[in-house]
């Protein structure tokens, strides 16, 4: 590289050449160039994802079968579900997490920047390895993103792909969760101690720790398939002496952390940007920090609400319920304590916080119907019906994501140096909020009018409330075409130039660095009184 | 314990990453043995209910 030219702008290195530039964002350690990285991928993957989730839409367009056979129609629900999960959501808030937690810390880098590299760079080749599936003989895994045997075990070539696909993504977020673990822990700036630093840091804190109990799990129950499958061990397989049911056990004590792994760092952003748009600071911090460290505790001991109907004994079933409505307690906290954050400040509605707003809205209904299918004898009912699917897509959609778009809003100036085309952003939130409740809240519907999930086909009383979802369904795709319009117009610096701190409530360190940000910040640890 | 909470700024980045390492180590061990744990888990048959 010594020979190269090299660009410095704002301490930004730009190297001429097709493959110095190449080599510079594969070999970078700087933890703004792997935020990049992991946020551009994980954008990519978002209309990966979701170019699935059109066919599954498309077919369901109407009664009968219309584009794709069943197999292919199972195969759609599988990957769209993985893809979504491990390469878009998660690494979405891993960018986030990495642009971030170093500046809001006062840290110059994560702590270990080498294997920050490493962490990135296994997650395109663990999805590519994912979605080059589709091409093996009988195709992609189709037995749900919950892999469960026996059924996995009896579909082609693609189980070992899979199975080697979810280790290294696994791998991929315990490397980068115990980095982010080992930088908040030894990297903070004098004088900011744990109860100081800003909440997007304490979510992630805490769901590193979940990630560091839970992926292992996964690996170690598809570890445990792959041995059944090749090696002639009966873990999960009734004629050898294993229990298929063991399966469920230990895939669901991932799982459901899982879900809270993808959330809570969009509560985290949330407590950024609320009190930044109200003017007002966070309402009580202690008790969000517990509120959060209480949800991760409870996440750990909820597992089998995901699989009631397999029979458990009454006792296991009244434990798992009641442990499960305790959740609604400490995120009965945020909910309200975000709600009084508000109380009284000067509020004002950029487009951060309106995304912030509608996640409040949106993830509370999620969180209600939770409840509703946390009630063991409901659940008999609701179990692997529509109504689940509408369920945790509320959670997921106007919730994580709808919470990673209001912080890539909020950090877009600091990230970029520009702010955002305004207009386009209300246009982008609008224009998500219209179709992600055309999309989901009709399936509440179709589930309790008895449609269940992962079919290709259905009885005509569902056609009306199916045509409305997959229009739903098309409207949000399209929609997000709009977000990356804003956010390519705003990397190529078209927009008004933006301020070291653009939002005149926002508090935090952030924004003592000039916008855009350096390459590197904080060379200097500044001292926190 | 973290300079933060000693509120001073005398040791340097290059010993907060040489403790960070360990850390490292130390985490990533506890993720070796809930991997190897389960599996063990899942050679005791019966372990869990259902």
């Amino acid at each position: 590289m010594s020979t190269t030219a090299i660009d410095v702008h704002a301490g930004h290195h730009h190297p001429k050449g097709v493959w110095p530039w190449i080599m510079r964002w594969v070999t970078t350690t700087n933890h703004k160039d792997i935020g990049t990285l992991y946020l551009t991928f994980s954008l990519v993957m978002l209309f990966v994802g979701g170019a699935l989730a059109w066919v599954i839409r498309a077919e369901l367009w109407q009664p009968g079968m219309q584009f794709v056979q069943p197999h292919v129609f199972n195969q759609m629900t599988t990957v769209h579900a993985l893809v979504m999960v491990f390469a878009a959501i998660m690494p979405a808030f891993a960018g986030f997490a990495n642009w971030m937690i170093p500046m809001l810390i006062g840290a110059p880098d994560m702590a270990l920047p080498r294997l920050n590299n490493w962490s990135f760079w296994l997650l395109p080749f663990a999805t590519g390895l994912l979605i080059l599936t589709f091409f093996l003989p009988g195709g992609a895994p189709a037995a749900g993103w919950t892999l469960y045997p026996p059924l996995v075990l009896q579909q082609g070539a693609s189980l070992p792909f899979s199975i080697f696909a979810v280790h290294l993504l696994g791998l991929s977020s315990i490397m980068a969760s115990i980095n982010i673990i080992v930088t908040i822990m030894n990297m903070r700036a004098p004088g900011m101690s744990l109860m100081k630093m800003p909440m997007f840091c304490w979510t992630w804190l805490i769901t590193a720790y979940l990630i560091i109990i839970a992926m292992p799990v996964l690996a170690g129950a598809v570890t445990m398939l792959l041995t059944d499958q090749f090696f002639g061990t009966s873990f999960f397989s009734a004629a050898g002496g294993g229990d298929p049911v063991m399966y469920q056990h230990i895939f669901w004590f991932f799982g459901h952390p899982e879900v809270y792994i993808i959330i809570l760092p969009a509560f985290g952003i949330i407590s950024q940007v609320i009190p930044a748009f109200s003017r007002k600071p966070l309402f009580g911090y202690a008790a969000m920090v517990y509120a959060t460290a209480a949800i991760a505790f409870l996440s750990l001991i909820v597992w089998a609400h995901h699989m009631f109907t397999v029979g458990m004994p009454l006792g296991g079933q009244l434990f798992f319920m009641l442990s499960t409505m305790l959740i609604a307690i400490p995120t009965g906290v945020k909910v309200f304590n975000w709600t009084a954050t508000m109380w009284r400040g000067s509020l004002t509605f950029e487009t951060p916080m309106l995304f912030a707003l509608g996640f409040l809205f949106m993830f509370t209904i999620g969180g209600f119907s939770g409840l509703m299918l946390a009630i063991a004898p409901a659940d008999f009912q609701y179990h692997d019906s529509y109504f689940v699917v509408a369920h945790f897509h509320y959670v997921l959609v106007p919730g994580a994501l709808f919470g990673a778009f209001a912080g890539a809003y909020y950090w877009l100036p600091k990230w970029t140096g520009v702010m955002y085309d305004e207009k386009l952003g209300r246009w982008h939130f609008w224009l998500s909020t219209i179709f992600v409740n055309l999309t989901f809240f009709p399936q509440h519907f179709l589930g309790l009018a008895g449609m269940p999930r992962r079919i290709p086909d259905y009885a005509v009383q569902f056609a009306d409330f199916n045509m409305m979802s997959s229009i739903g369904a098309f409207g949000f795709g399209a929609a997000q075409l709009l977000f990356v319009w804003i956010v390519i117009k705003a990397v190529r610096g078209k927009g008004e130039k933006a301020a070291d701190k653009p939002w005149e409530g926002a508090e935090g360190l952030e924004w003592t660095v000039p916008s855009p940000a350096p390459h590197h910040t904080f060379d200097t640890p500044p001292v926190i009184k | 314990m973290a300079p933060a909470e000693r509120g001073d700024g005398d040791e340097q980045v290059d010993e907060r990453r040489k403790r960070a390492r360990r850390n490292a180590l130390l985490l990533g061990l506890v993720a070796a043995a809930v991997y190897v744990g389960y599996i063990l888990l899942g050679l005791v048959k019966g372990i869990f209910p259902g």
